[in-house]
Parts: C-alpha cells; sequence; structure tokens
C-alpha cells in the first residue's frame, strides 16, 4: 500500500465532508479548496518516479512529466471556479444578508411568494 | 434523517477512498514522453513540451474557460455596489520597499513566462507571479491610483485576442504538417528559440493570465466591504 497516496485520499474524505456538511458557502468554498489540493496532491504523488524536475537537461531520475502536464490544467480551473463562485456568494450575501445555504433557501422562497 | 444520510455518504466515501488507495497502477512507459520531446519538439521543460505541443488543444480549452471565468466575475460585479479601498501605509521606507519588491516580483514572472521552455515554469505560473506583483504595487501606491491605470489602459480587451493567437496558433499548425511537420522550427535544445511555437504561446498566454489575474483582485479589491 502507498501511505502517501492514502494519506492523500484522507484529505480528498476531509475536503468533500466540509462541502457536505457545513452550511456556510464560503466554507464550502475552502473545503473545495481542500479538495483540489488532495486531488493535485495524489496527482503528484503517482507520478513521483525520481527526485529531480522534468527536464531534459537532467539525468534520467526525474518524475513523470505527465501528470504534472495535467495537473496545471487543473489548477488553473479550479482557481477559475473559485473566482466566479465568489462573486456569486458576494452578490447573493449582498441582496439577501446572510451567507448561511440553509437561511438563503428559505429568503430566496420567501422572496417568491 | 438528513445527519443519518451525511454519516452514510461519509462511511462509503471513506471505504471507496481506503479501496482505491490499494489499488496498484500500471506504470506506463516513463521515457516516451522524454524521448518525442527530444525528436518533435525540443523543449528542455518536457511539462512545457506536453501542454504546449502535444495537448494544445488542452491548453485551447484551458483558455477558454480562464476567460469565461473573467468575463463572469466582471460581468456579476457590477451589480454589486462599490466600497472601501486600500490603504497607503504612512512609512516612506516602507512605500518604497513595496515598490521595488512590487517591480521585482512582476519582471520575475515575466521571465518565468518566456523561459518557461528552458527550465520549471511556464505560463500560467509566470502570469499569476506577475499578478501578485500588481498586489504589491497597490499595497504601496493605494487601491485609486492602480484603479485610474486599470481603466485608462483597458488591457481586457487585448487580452480577448490571446485566445485567437492560441487558435490560430493550431490551425497553422495543422495545415500541410506546418507546425507540427517533424524538425521544424525545432531549434537546439537548450536555446533561446527553441520548442517550436513555445515563446509565442508561453508570452500571449502568460500576458493572458496576468491581465485575468490582475481583473478579478481589481473587480474584488473595488468590492471590499460589501460582504
Amino acid at each position: 500500500m502507498n501511505f502517501n497516496l492514502f494519506l492523500s485520499m484522507i484529505t480528498m474524505a476531509v475536503g468533500i465532508v466540509i462541502v457536505l456538511v457545513k452550511r456556510d458557502l464560503l466554507v464550502k468554498l475552502t473545503g473545495l479548496g481542500v479538495l483540489e489540493t488532495a486531488v493535485t496532491l495524489s496527482f503528484v504523488l503517482v507520478g513521483y518516479t525520481g527526485p529531480l524536475p522534468p527536464l531534459l537537461t537532467l539525468p534520467i531520475e526525474r518524475v513523470d512529466p505527465l501528470p504534472q502536464a495535467m495537473i496545471i490544467t487543473s489548477i488553473v480551473v479550479g482557481f477559475a471556479v473559485l473566482a466566479l463562485s465568489l462573486v456569486f456568494v458576494v452578490y447573493l450575501s449582498n441582496v439577501y444578508h446572510t451567507t448561511d445555504a440553509i437561511k438563503l433557501i428559505r429568503r430566496i422562497k420567501k422572496d417568491e411568494h | 434523517m438528513r445527519k443519518i444520510s451525511i454519516i452514510v455518504a461519509i462511511t462509503s466515501l471513506v471505504i471507496i477512498l481506503t479501496i482505491a488507495s490499494f489499488t496498484k497502477f500500471t506504470p506506463h512507459n516513463v521515457n516516451h514522453y522524454p524521448l518525442t520531446t527530444e525528436l518533435y519538439d525540443g523543449s528542455a521543460n518536457i511539462v512545457s513540451a506536453i501542454y504546449l505541443d502535444f495537448r494544445l488543444y488542452d491548453t485551447l480549452f484551458e483558455v477558454l474557460i480562464f476567460s469565461v471565468a473573467i468575463t463572469g466575475v466582471s460581468f456579476y460585479s457590477k451589480r454589486v455596489k462599490e466600497s472601501g479601498s486600500i490603504s497607503v501605509d504612512k512609512s516612506p521606507l516602507i512605500r518604497f520597499e513595496l515598490i521595488l519588491l512590487g517591480f521585482l516580483t512582476l519582471t520575475w514572472g515575466i521571465y518565468t513566462a518566456i523561459t518557461g521552455h528552458l527550465q520549471p515554469g511556464g505560463a500560467f505560473s509566470g502570469g499569476a507571479i506577475s499578478a501578485s506583483g500588481i498586489i504589491v504595487l497597490t499595497m504601496a501606491v493605494g487601491s485609486e491610483k492602480i484603479h485610474a491605470m486599470t481603466e485608462r489602459l483597458e488591457l481586457e480587451w487585448i487580452e480577448n485576442f490571446v485566445l485567437f493567437v492560441v487558435v490560430a496558433y493550431a490551425i497553422f499548425a495543422n495545415v500541410n504538417g506546418g507546425f507540427f511537420a517533424p524538425g521544424f522550427q525545432v531549434g537546439k535544445m537548450g536555446q533561446f528559440f527553441s520548442g517550436r511555437g513555445a515563446l509565442l504561446l508561453n508570452s500571449s498566454v502568460g500576458f493572458k493570465v496576468f491581465v485575468g489575474g490582475w481583473a478579478i483582485f481589481y473587480e474584488f479589491s473595488k468590492r471590499k466591504e460589501s460582504v
């Protein structure tokens, strides 16, 4: 068993639990960040085949370049999603004066009636 | 009822993750990308060769997603009223040091972006470093000056053309082999002009990420006290 990979999976579970259980939208976004970091960590661990960075000028004991190239996409997309959802949270809190998910649903339903 | 469903979900999640961490990965040929990079691309940085050459469409749609996010941020933040500004430190020494540090960070980001095919780094990390340089400069001279400069420069118009640069590169690369023809523009590995379109793509995508990060910071710092 790869113990480091197991630890990254535990971090992933912590992120999912925060997203599921917590009611504050900002805390939920933090949990999303933890989840994303754990995914990055697991990819980096899978690609660890040597101690050196993936440069052709270095000897053969370098890390596998493919997971690193894929994780760049994940980091940038995560940044974009975080920025966009933060704007939505700012907008909602400006209109309904709360960031609590349950209260938000109640106030939106009250507005509709 | 809600608590029970959450507990069941978490327990099943932990079990699935434990099983997943016991699975063995079949290793692919680790030397595949180093060999193809040496033959067909010429970049010293293999990661740069993968995301600017072998998986170019990945990068294209990544840039598209980033564009959509910036457009969404500036569209929805127009509906929140502006409040608050970033004040400046009183000490002139600290302000001077912050200006120095900001320009240093800005230049370092540009260097990281344009030499992405030679060393660890690249367009996205370089753009992010440059954008954090802008944040340091905002702390040095105050948000009013930087906001006035942002509105005068109108960089968001220019950064949308970066998408067309990447699309034009992808089309030209496929016309009669183009950039993807064997040996085209490969150069000598480790030199500045090598790695096919790495210089063009790194600088343009780095510029885009820089302007995007700057725009997101601008919109958020204008509405600092509205949450």
